[in-house]
């Protein structure tokens, strides 16, 4: 404690310090109790984390050009119900269902969940991952503790895809996690949430058995799919022939429990 | 370590990166604070990368010429317990007890009366049983007593980051200080 704090706030009847019986405690607690410093491999991760941040700032003409270069959303954003009612029933597959391909009402709660992720993925891409992971352990349970099932994530053989860390996400109100890969030099980004449920029949609309959904929104192109309890989103600014072939690549190693 | 950047670079990233040296000056005392808060090194590893990137993020609310470091313990603290509350888990005032190198925990006690062994005695304690009494206290108890007497953070500061009433940190600290002696007066018999 201070003097100054000693001064604003009067005599300290608890917590003082003045006693000798304190003073010996405080002085014990400062030598003994551990304070171990950070181990040089998070002294090592902080300030990668944060020399890339740093690099993002200096070089943020770039995103905003990107950004800005995307044509204005064509779909207006929906509520979340209908959204959530898309999501619910969106199926896992290996062939994809297209926006073009689907009926009109269809099509519309399909770009409006569409739109929905491409204002997360616009959101997160711009922040990057809040934690640099690379160990699968650490993913699965950083996953697992944000989404509450277990969830397991293995990254494919050949070195295709490069895990690189997460950020807490959001999609229809619901809280999930997004997780960062590196494929090719290009960010690829899988985000999480818990899928919807209990949804009215009304909002229900079948894309295809099977089968995931893929669309492009502003540059980005998205495979969206249901797995187990989850709504699961993988996106990046990649051709669409790209994006599939690093779902196809990735997919079989996600496991989700319930 | 943060690139140095070129004459042409924005001033933001400028000040970010003087901010991200500064902040990094106390990676250590924030680590220490984390092995407390954190189930394991893994998580207290995430929960102190995490503080210094949202800490790099909101650098424009930082109020320069006022204490960096507390402002990151605040968001240190503030970052584990968000992340405590979407994992389901308790919040630290009724969790169990932790300690950074997995000493014994007690059973958190209040102690009746204050015991005031004598400082010699205290002098002599080891850093096995003075994390083991840290470690049986409550984490109301352990948060205060750690800012105010380890850290050595103000109790106006400490209650800052508490979200709390001063008075309310005294309290904490002088019935963790006592539960303290009482643990270390069992040790040193």
């Amino acid at each position: 404690m201070t003097d100054e704090e000693r001064t604003t706030d009067g005599p300290v009847e608890d917590g003082d310090v003045d006693s000798p019986a304190d003073r010996a405690l405080v002085a014990a607690l400062r030598a003994h109790a551990s304070r171990p410093p950070a181990p040089p491999a998070l002294r090592a991760r902080v300030e990668a984390a944060l020399a890339t941040e740093v690099a993002r700032l200096r070089g943020d003409a770039v995103p905003a050009a990107r950004h800005a270069a995307r044509p204005a959303a064509r779909w207006r954003v929906a509520s979340p119900a209908l959204a959530a009612g898309l999501a619910g029933l969106v199926v896992v597959g290996v062939t994809a269902a297209t926006l073009t391909s689907l009926p009109g009402t269809s099509r519309r709660l399909a770009a409006d969940t569409v739109r929905a992720a491409q204002v997360e993925y616009d959101r997160l891409e711009a922040q990057g991952p809040t934690v640099l992971v690379d160990d699968p352990a650490a993913l699965s349970r950083r996953l697992s503790d944000a989404l509450g099932v277990p969830v397991r994530i293995a990254e494919p053989a050949g070195g295709q895809v490069r895990t690189r860390g997460t950020a807490p996400a959001a999609l229809f109100g619901r809280d999930g996690v997004a997780v960062f890969f590196e494929a090719g030099g290009k960010t690829l980004m899988l985000t999480l949430v818990p899928s919807p449920t209990g949804l009215p029949p009304e909002n229900r609309v079948r894309l295809g058995r099977g089968r995931p959904f893929v669309a492009a929104a502003g540059g980005t192109r998205f495979v969206l799919w249901r797995q187990g309890p989850l709504f699961c989103a993988l996106a990046g600014d990649l051709s669409e022939a790209r994006l599939t072939a690093l779902f196809r690549n990735l997919r079989p190693g996600i496991q989700v429990g319930t | 370590m943060p690139r140095r950047l070129g004459p042409d670079a924005p001033d933001d990233a400028q000040a970010a990166e003087a901010f991200a040296r500064e902040a990094l000056l106390h990676l250590d005392a924030l680590y220490g604070f984390a092995r407390w808060l954190a189930r394991d090194r893994a998580d207290a590893d995430d929960l102190v990368q995490e503080t210094m990137l949202k800490g790099l993020r909101a650098r424009a609310s930082f109020q320069p010429g006022t204490n960096l470091r507390a402002w990151l313990f605040t968001i240190l603290r503030r970052t584990f317990l968000n992340a405590e509350a979407r994992s389901g888990r308790e919040q630290p005032a009724a969790s169990g007890p932790r300690s950074p190198e997995g000493a014994p925990a007690g059973g958190g006690r209040l102690p009746d009366v204050p015991v005031d062994p004598e400082p010699a005695l205290l002098a002599a304690v080891s850093r096995r049983a003075i994390d083991a009494a840290l470690a049986a206290l409550p984490a109301e108890y352990r948060e205060a007593v750690w800012l105010c007497d380890v850290e050595e953070f103000t109790m106006a500061e400490a209650a800052a980051m508490l979200h709390c009433p001063v008075g309310t940190v005294k309290s904490r600290v002088f019935r963790g200080r006592a539960q303290l002696r009482a643990s270390l007066k069992d040790y040193a018999r």
